[in-house]
């Protein structure tokens, strides 16, 4: 009696639920195929995160959504804030339950990641190959996966040496301004050492670089980004040309050569193998690497503080990881002609100059960021050098979130002390299996 | 219309069940038997679609070839074996000191009792600042005492201990508190008797008060074997499994697979794991339990 009863609960309790996640399906209509500008109208729906104290930014937006409104009767814009910590979850969830924002946000490694997965509309019907043309080289690159375009770049971003003036002038170096001038692997190094203090006890009191955006005690995307620059400067590369093998690639001499001087500056500590809050505007680190952003966040907590930029240093060859957040149109987006007019006006000359003015990033069409006033100054010059002529995009894989965790790895592995041809053939083993088991 | 008493007091009595029902069923039965229909598919959840491809026992074979996974199971295992007697011992010893009438003992038993308020996050968060190897207050004490500054979450071989010494001050208040609430459950009579028998206060701890806490000691046991084997939340925030791999546990990797690279069945597929091995290591506990009695 017992047991039937407990049996009846479960039936009852499964017919309840699955009725109810039912529930959500039926809006889902497939639109594809009548695409054209009298379908725009409408309400579309954006997802986007804001940084926090970025009012301008937030302002400039709202501008952009006003004017498109005006222009285009019918139309509303809505968009779907999130605090940028929790965005990617938010965009998982807002594609995964089959009805999605219209225009997301995405981070310019993974569009791979989604579009192989089916997420994303191919834009190469709404977008003119002209058009895509004025996008600088590593944009174009970063946004096609399989000879598809999947995303538009809302801007792009390069990173480049932050150094203390102080300790500069104390060490009595003068850094170089011009890409042309860039340090060599060597250069660097030498320039760490001489900037590395002591006490006398031989514990570190400044440490004279770090580099990589956090410490091989930190993981993330930042930490990939910056770390794949060592890779290439020293000639190698993560991947084969079209993605397919890791084996032979991130485990080449030249990786391998990566890994021993990322090694080297960590084992002599030159470098903080852990994170140091606030380190660098409080005189823990004197060198650091990041991107243009890193400005706003000095000059508005650390008005005192002197500091100055350099180019990245080269080895073999002179290269500098770039790729930024970048919109698309989810697959099951059931409003895609009108988001594509929307995305049109935010990525064009004008949105691009008005959005990147206000929230100081690098806007990724050529012509724009020639022009720009605010990456003509010394200050950011050697991210405009860079982007515009050793920007190189990092590698387009639908597995990109294997490769960029593998990669963080094998360097945090050597700066805490395991072999680099060891750690390398290890990884690129792993990066490979994701390779393959996808391509399966 | 007629309808029978008895009929009717059945249906009553499942209007007054169906809110839980409702509520277990969509928050913990349905995930549970989708979680394990997503273990034998390849499922990717961004694709928007409710149903991935069946692989049979694939996922379940995988793991066992994933040598990631089977190095944060020894982790897991460690932390565990580590953690749950240390833990339970202090828990139980400071109940002892905490069981006393004495003006103030509230204070102290709030002291002990703080951590376990506090959130894991926050509690994670500022741990890691006390490991801080340069501005670390942990340094500073060792520096003090005349020793050497240490790496603590930057060193391989510390990395685990610090994690496993946060996860201790943090939790063992809760276990205290369960262990005083079982101590005050034995009656003065047996002590007073034992005592006019000529016991001494140790004897009376190990043949009165061992014996009588047997539920509790077991309880504690098992929750914290539990916990253990779900740690998740320090390792994510003081050392995402690092360094060298030496602090990567089985929820942390499970996240990983699942919400990182986006393998929701293989995930699933480790969570219906850790599921088994919990079930099995409860079974054996309570096993344990029903052979005293």
């Amino acid at each position: 009696m017992m047991k039937k009863r407990i049996g009846l609960l479960l039936v009852i309790c499964l017919v309840l639920v699955s009725g109810l996640s039912a529930c959500g399906k039926d809006s889902n209509k497939e639109t594809e195929g009548n695409i054209s500008k009298s379908n725009i109208s409408g309400e579309i729906t954006v997802l986007t995160f804001e940084y926090a104290e970025d009012n301008q930014y937030i302002d400039t937006l709202n501008q952009l959504k006003d004017e498109f409104e005006q222009t285009h009767e019918g139309v509303t814009v809505k968009y779907e804030n999130f605090p940028y910590g929790e965005y990617e979850n938010q965009l998982r969830l807002s594609l995964a339950s089959g009805q999605p924002a219209d225009i997301v946000w995405i981070d310019a490694p993974y569009i791979a990641s989604y579009a192989s997965s089916g997420a994303l509309t191919a834009l190469n019907e709404f977008w003119a190959k002209d058009d895509f043309a004025k996008l600088v080289d590593s944009a174009q690159s970063a946004m096609q996966y399989d000879g598809k375009i999947y995303a538009a770049p809302l801007n792009e971003a390069g990173i480049c040496i932050y150094y203390n003036v102080e300790m500069m002038k104390e060490a009595g170096i003068q850094p170089p301004k011009e890409l042309k001038d860039q340090w060599t692997w060597d250069e660097f190094y030498e320039v760490a050492n001489k900037l590395t203090k002591r006490g006398a006890d031989g514990a570190i009191e400044v440490y004279g670089c770090s580099p990589t955006m956090g410490t091989p005690s930190d993981n993330g995307e930042g930490v990939a980004y910056s770390n794949i620059a060592w890779v290439w400067q020293a000639g190698g590369s993560v991947l084969n040309e079209d993605g397919t093998k890791a084996l032979g690639y991130f485990n080449s001499p030249e990786t391998v050569e990566a890994l021993k001087f990322y090694q080297k500056l960590h084992v002599e500590e030159l470098a903080p193998m852990q994170g140091i809050t606030n380190a660098f505007p409080t005189g823990k680190v004197a060198m650091i690497i990041t991107g243009a952003w890193e400005d706003g966040n000095l000059r508005i907590n650390f008005p005192d503080f002197k500091y100055d930029t350099a180019p990245l240093p080269k080895n073999k060859v002179s290269a500098t990881p770039t790729g930024s957040w970048n919109v698309g149109i989810p697959s099951k987006s059931d409003n895609k002609a009108t988001a594509w007019a929307f995305i049109e006006t935010m990525i064009n000359e004008k949105g691009s100059k008005l959005r990147c003015d206000a929230s100081g990033d690098v806007p990724a069409v050529k012509s724009v960021l020639e022009a720009s006033e605010k990456f003509s100054e010394p200050l950011f010059l050697p991210i405009k050098q860079e982007v515009l002529s050793n920007g190189k995009a990092r590698p387009v894989s639908p597995v990109y979130p294997q490769i960029s965790e593998a990669l963080v790895k094998a360097f945090s592995d050597v700066a805490f002390g395991e072999d680099p041809q060891k750690t390398a053939d290890k990884y690129a083993a792993v990066m490979q299996e994701a390779i393959d088991n996808f391509n399966k | 219309m007629f309808i029978k008493r008895k009929t009717k007091e059945a249906i009553l009595g499942y209007l007054f069940v169906l809110p839980a029902v409702i509520l277990i069923g969509m928050f913990a039965l349905y995930p549970i038997i989708r979680l394990v229909i997503m273990s034998f598919q390849e499922y990717n959840m961004l694709s928007g679609d409710d149903i991935g491809n069946f692989v049979g026992f694939k996922n379940y074979i995988n793991a066992f070839h994933d040598n990631d996974f089977l190095n944060a199971f020894k982790n897991t295992l460690g932390f565990t074996l580590i953690v749950v007697p240390i833990q339970s011992l202090l828990a139980f010893l400071s109940a002892l000191l905490v069981n006393k009438k004495i003006k103030g003992i509230g204070v102290f038993r709030t002291i002990y009792y703080l951590p376990v308020v506090m959130s894991f996050v926050v509690v994670s968060i500022f741990w890691k600042m006390i490991y801080d190897p340069m501005f670390g207050l942990a340094n500073s004490i060792l520096n003090y005492f005349g020793l050497e500054s240490q790496k603590f979450l930057a060193n391989p071989n510390q990395a685990m201990i610090c994690v496993i010494i946060m996860c201790i001050w943090k939790s063992w208040g809760w276990y205290m508190l369960i262990f005083l609430s079982g101590l005050q459950g034995i009656s003065k009579d047996v002590y007073e008797a034992a005592a006019i028998d000529g016991a001494s206060k140790f004897e009376a701890n190990s043949y009165i008060t061992l014996p009588l806490l047997k539920r509790t000691i077991l309880f504690v046991c098992i929750m914290t074997t539990m916990d253990s084997l779900k740690i998740y939340t320090p390792i994510h925030i003081m050392t995402s499994g690092g360094p060298l791999g030496k602090t990567d546990v089985i929820v942390y990797h499970i996240w990983q697979q699942a919400f990182r690279f986006n393998n929701m069945g293989y995930a699933s597929a480790l969570a219906v794991i850790l599921f088994i091995i919990i079930l099995l290591v409860t079974i054996f506990q309570l096993k344990l339990e029903k052979s005293d009695y």
